[in-house]
């Protein structure tokens, strides 16, 4: 499961780890969740670009002469879908969980009825 | 070169094979006191003190993993949960969860009842310490 990348010759090796990861959708909201089991909360990182969306987490002392570190990308198709100035990010027991609500026009709308 | 902990596989002949490259695997690296990860993930790392197991739990709460000392076994077992979370639909799904159990031979130098475990970030960690009349001492040269 795992990836290796070369860095640039300035930076320390980093060897990637896929994670596993879920992904789960309702009528609000989208959740990318990732197992990053011995990362801390402050070595997390979640970023979004365009549409590519990154979860890097970093494992490990700094000063080994190998950095591990977790990373996955997903691209949103149509992004314009969700919400992303709202994006939110928790990292518990090892877990990191991702929320991209969905944007008020993607989501399901009840049209209703009258009856005359 | 000596181990200290042996996990027992409870699958049947056709890891026959496996086990003994793991062993083979282990018992080089064991000199070295790098951690030796077999095929359970659940690193196994020699010191001069004692042995540390290292086994990754994400997802997992505390409260959800036991450790259990039975004689000169040790048995590490635990269950993740599935999330809850509202009404929808999974569009990939490839974390396991379920049950977990990994079984562990000590050998007597080690001590069974000192048997300590922390878990933080989603890794476990089990200290099993060896006996204080197996630890390594420093014998004073003393002078006439």
């Amino acid at each position: 499961m795992s990836t290796r990348e070369l860095a640039r010759a300035d930076e320390p090796r980093t060897e990637y780890l896929t994670p596993p990861v879920e992904i789960y959708e309702d009528d609000h909201a989208l959740w990318v969740s990732a197992d990053l089991p011995g990362v801390a909360a402050g070595d997390v990182e979640v970023a979004l670009h365009d549409d590519l969306l990154t979860f890097t987490g970093r494992v490990g002392q700094s000063d080994d002469a190998t950095r591990r570190a977790y990373r996955r990308r997903f691209t949103l198709s149509n992004p314009s879908r969700f919400d992303t100035e709202h994006i939110s990010a928790v990292l518990r027991l090892g877990v990191l969980e991702v929320r991209v609500p969905k944007a008020e026009r993607a989501k399901p709308r009840q049209v209703p009825i009258t009856v005359n | 070169m000596f181990v200290h902990v042996r996990e027992r596989r409870p699958r049947g002949d056709f890891w026959s094979l496996d086990r003994e490259v793991d062993r083979i695997f282990r018992d080089f690296f064991s000199d070295w006191s790098l951690p030796v990860r077999n095929d359970s993930g659940v690193a196994v790392s020699q010191e001069k003190d004692g042995v540390t197991l290292r086994a990754e739990v994400p997802g997992i709460d505390p409260a959800d993993i036991k450790i259990a000392v039975d004689g000169r076994t040790l048995t590490i077992s635990g269950e993740r949960k599935s999330p809850e979370r509202p009404e929808g639909t999974y569009r990939l799904r490839e974390a396991r969860a379920g049950n977990f159990v990994h079984t562990f031979d000590l050998t007597a130098t080690l001590d069974a009842d000192a048997v300590t475990a922390e878990c933080r970030h989603g890794v476990l960690t089990v200290r099993i310490p060896k006996r204080p009349e197996a630890q390594p001492r420093q014998i004073e040269v003393k002078s006439s």
